[in-house]
């Protein structure tokens, strides 16, 4: 019986171990992605005319480039404080990757491979792995927590 | 609930869209700096046809940017920094392009000044290229464009200025009174490859006195 009670708590002390993971690389890559979107967002408010050379032609026949500029701008901003205040992180992250790729296809469409493109990959890549990282896990341990319970509790 | 969704971040985020639309207002009124600069003015023959035939991948990255750019020094400042793929760097360093569009224009007559370029929010971006260059032909400033100045007839100069990124060419002439700056207010779009954004580049032309020339 004792060595039930031990295992047991051995058990729950490995699940707890495998359901809190480190969290500095997550806060690393969430403060990151939010400074690089807020600084752009920010710039991209405050004169939208100097970036309306990454709107493609072809977007930009059909609206005008500084209200582009204008929205993605305003989008770049709310979603870095999101970021910053951790709101949301598991569907936050993901529409930061989804921003950044959008970046890294209209830098793409406008001015081809150059080396603007691969530094803004970086920054996609950085996304990428907070948004991998947000993944809810918790709940899954719990329930493999419970599942573990039960064997030992029938016994 | 959660703390991922704690009425006090909802709140911020709800500030946040609000100062952004409050930014965005004010940023839709801040003056363009193609439009605010003087000097060579704007062609809309050169925005519409600067796509060469070979490179319709570079049709979306100057939209804004034709006609906004001129340059100069004493005799001929050319510049390649970095040629793309697929173009040859000797060629663009040596010759005006044939296959862009070309453009020209005359700088506002004297007495259309404006105000101070030392007054504008660019001024300390603003570096000098005529009569004194300022910058190294090679600096990264000037990423992206080729220019020429030929000395033209009347105390004049004829300036021509390539853009390296759709090959396309404009001339303007100025009076040799006046002074010729470029203005690059982010150095980030100039890579190793060349200009990936011409939106936040300009050209301004001012007096002796320093002020804005043209419109």
């Amino acid at each position: 019986m004792a060595m039930t009670d031990s295992s047991s708590r051995t058990r729950r002390v490995a699940s707890s171990v495998r359901s809190v993971r480190p969290v500095g690389p997550r806060v690393v890559a969430r403060l990151g992605t939010a400074l690089v979107l807020g600084l752009f967002g920010y710039w991209e408010l405050t004169g939208p005319s100097q970036w309306t050379g990454y709107v493609p032609q072809a977007i930009a026949s059909y609206a005008s480039p500084v209200a582009l500029v204008l929205l993605h701008g305003w989008v770049l901003f709310v979603l870095s404080v999101a970021a910053l205040i951790d709101l949301m992180p598991s569907i936050v992250s993901w529409i930061a990757v989804a921003m950044m790729t959008e970046v890294v296809a209209g830098l793409l469409l406008t001015s081809g491979d150059t080396s603007i493109l691969v530094r803004d990959v970086g920054v996609l890549t950085l996304a990428l792995a907070w948004a991998l990282d947000c993944r809810p896990t918790t709940p899954g341990d719990h329930d493999l927590v419970g599942k573990q319970r039960s064997p030992v509790a029938s016994r | 609930m959660s703390s991922e969704r704690a009425p006090w971040k909802i709140t911020a985020v709800s500030l946040a869209a609000t100062v952004g639309v409050w930014l965005g207002v004010m940023g839709s009124h801040a003056p363009r700096l193609n439009l605010a600069v003087s000097g060579v003015t704007r062609q809309s023959a050169a925005r519409e046809s600067r796509v060469t035939p070979d490179d319709p991948g570079r049709r979306g990255a100057t939209i804004d940017g034709a006609g906004r750019r001129a340059a100069a020094t004493g005799h001929k400042l050319e510049r390649s920094r970095s040629p793309r793929a697929g173009s040859n760097g000797d060629r663009e360093r040596t010759t005006t392009p044939t296959t862009g569009s070309s453009a020209t224009t005359a700088v506002a007559a004297p007495g259309a000044s404006g105000p101070l370029l030392s007054d504008m929010w660019y001024a300390s971006r603003a570096h000098e290229i005529y009569p004194v260059m300022t910058v190294a032909p090679s600096d990264q400033i000037l990423t992206g464009f080729q220019i020429k100045v030929r000395p033209g007839g009347g105390g004049t100069e004829t300036v021509t200025v390539t853009d390296l990124q759709d090959n396309t060419a404009q001339t303007a002439t100025i009076s040799r009174d006046n002074r010729l700056y470029f203005v690059e207010t982010r150095l980030g779009d100039d890579g190793a490859d060349g200009e990936t954004n011409n939106g936040d580049d300009g050209f301004v032309v001012t007096d002796t006195q320093g002020r804005i020339l043209g419109p």
